[in-house]
């Protein structure tokens, strides 16, 4: 598939890339790794008149943690994240993620930023800076995730904002992410991560991809687990109360299952660990 | 324009396969500095001032690299339609993880499809040619 014409700019600094996003006007977009962007150009599902290539400002591509957070640069790509002791240490579940996103060539090239900005409800990373009260910091302001996701691939971003570091708090507590797919390089059926606090085994975070439209929390099967409830029931309640979408991998019944299963696989993982 | 279309029909090296049109079959498997990537997901001015090798530059004038030589050896190919893509990125794996375990196997060559499902003697070749380069690092190590 041809993509449609559209004007390209390879960006020099975060600033060059603002201001030539501001001079393209609204429907100009940023390039980052392109793992989302340039599939959606090819099937002809946009055609932004510029594109400001991001993608090789290093500066943006890093993983540090001060105190207690871990800071991660928007254009740090997925093998950096899987691959980084740093990650590994401060927020396994990232690192996690970050290991099992799309394939091998996606990974050396797709960055966090790009796939929060894209605001895909499968988007593995979306669900995981949900789940943890992550802060996406942009070139204008500092926005919590439960704010940052309005809706189907939506996000409260400005056409000149450009996402540069996204911040999650340190947590080493046991956690897992598992994803339903039919094939292992596919985006998540239905995915459910868990994220269990280090110091209270009855404090738990959970999170769902792909399954409404847009990544979402699980507060009434947190509660549930909090309030001393077994796997099955905290698995009936976050079923329950989803809203997953009908589409071509199965009906809104065949996605509540799949809920309720993941979670309380994730749930008895957890518990295990 | 992206980089597979300038590399097949502005370059004519047609080596490097489209099998999809969704980026999902890495048949278009090329290395950008070193690192396969789809060059269907990637625009040729993105290419601009980095080092692009296809399938056509890996053999050494008539020495096939060890990776073709195991595809070759292990009849790692039935329609050959993936086979270039399948190679670039097993010798990418291998170059960053030379002694793979089926997992590393698994993981590094998932976005790479063959349709005529022919897998086992796929991970076979990739596998002997991780031995192949192993011995051959083997000898020139017993060499000085």
């Amino acid at each position: 598939m041809i993509p449609p014409q559209f004007e390209y700019y390879r960006a020099q600094s975060v600033d060059d890339a603002v201001s030539a996003l501001r001079a393209g006007g609204e429907d100009a977009k940023a390039l980052a790794g392109g793992m989302s962007l340039i599939p959606v150009l090819k099937m002809r599902m946009s055609s932004p008149p510029l594109l400001v290539d991001i993608g090789a400002l290093q500066s943006l591509n890093y993983v540090r943690v001060d105190s207690d957070q871990v800071c991660v640069g928007a254009l740090t790509r997925h093998r950096d994240l899987m691959s980084s002791a740093v990650l590994r240490d401060a927020l396994p579940l990232l690192a996690d993620t970050a290991y099992d996103v799309g394939d091998a060539q996606v990974r050396a090239r797709g960055t966090i930023g790009g796939v929060l900005a894209h605001a895909d409800s499968a988007g593995d990373y979306c669900m995981v800076s949900l789940l943890l009260d992550a802060h996406i910091v942009t070139t204008d302001r500092v926005i919590a995730a439960q704010d940052f996701f309005e809706g189907f691939m939506e996000t409260c971003l400005g056409s000149d904002e450009l996402i540069t570091e996204i911040r999650f708090p340190v947590s080493r507590g046991p956690h897992t992410y598992i994803k339903f797919r039919r094939r292992r390089s596919d985006w998540a059926v239905i995915g459910v991560g868990v994220q269990r606090s280090l110091d209270d085994a009855r404090a738990c975070r959970i999170g769902l991809t792909n399954a409404g439209f847009t990544v979402s929390r699980a507060p009434e099967a947190e509660e549930v687990y909090s309030a001393g409830g077994t796997a099955d029931d905290v698995a009936a309640a976050a079923a329950a109360h989803a809203s997953p979408l009908a589409d071509l991998a199965g009906d809104v019944e065949y996605k509540k299952a799949l809920i309720a299963e993941l979670t309380r696989r994730a749930i008895t993982e957890v518990g295990a660990q | 324009m992206l980089l597979v279309h300038f590399l097949r029909d502005q370059l004519g090296m047609t080596g490097t396969h489209i099998g999809c049109d969704t980026s999902q079959c890495g048949a278009c498997t090329v290395w950008l500095d070193g690192d396969a990537v789809k060059s269907c997901t990637i625009f040729a001015v993105q290419a601009d001032g980095h080092k692009v090798t296809t399938i056509e530059g890996l053999s050494t004038g008539q020495k096939l690299h060890p990776m073709q030589q195991a595809f070759h050896d292990e009849h790692a190919l039935q329609c050959g339609y993936c086979t270039p893509g399948f190679i670039m990125s097993a010798a990418s794996l291998l170059k960053r993880i030379p002694h793979p375990t089926d997992e590393d196997l698994l993981h590094g060559l998932e976005g790479n499809i063959c349709r005529c499902t022919g897998y086992v003697n796929i991970l076979k070749a990739v596998r002997r040619a991780a031995e192949i380069a192993s011995n051959e690092t083997r000898d020139d190590e017993a060499e000085k």
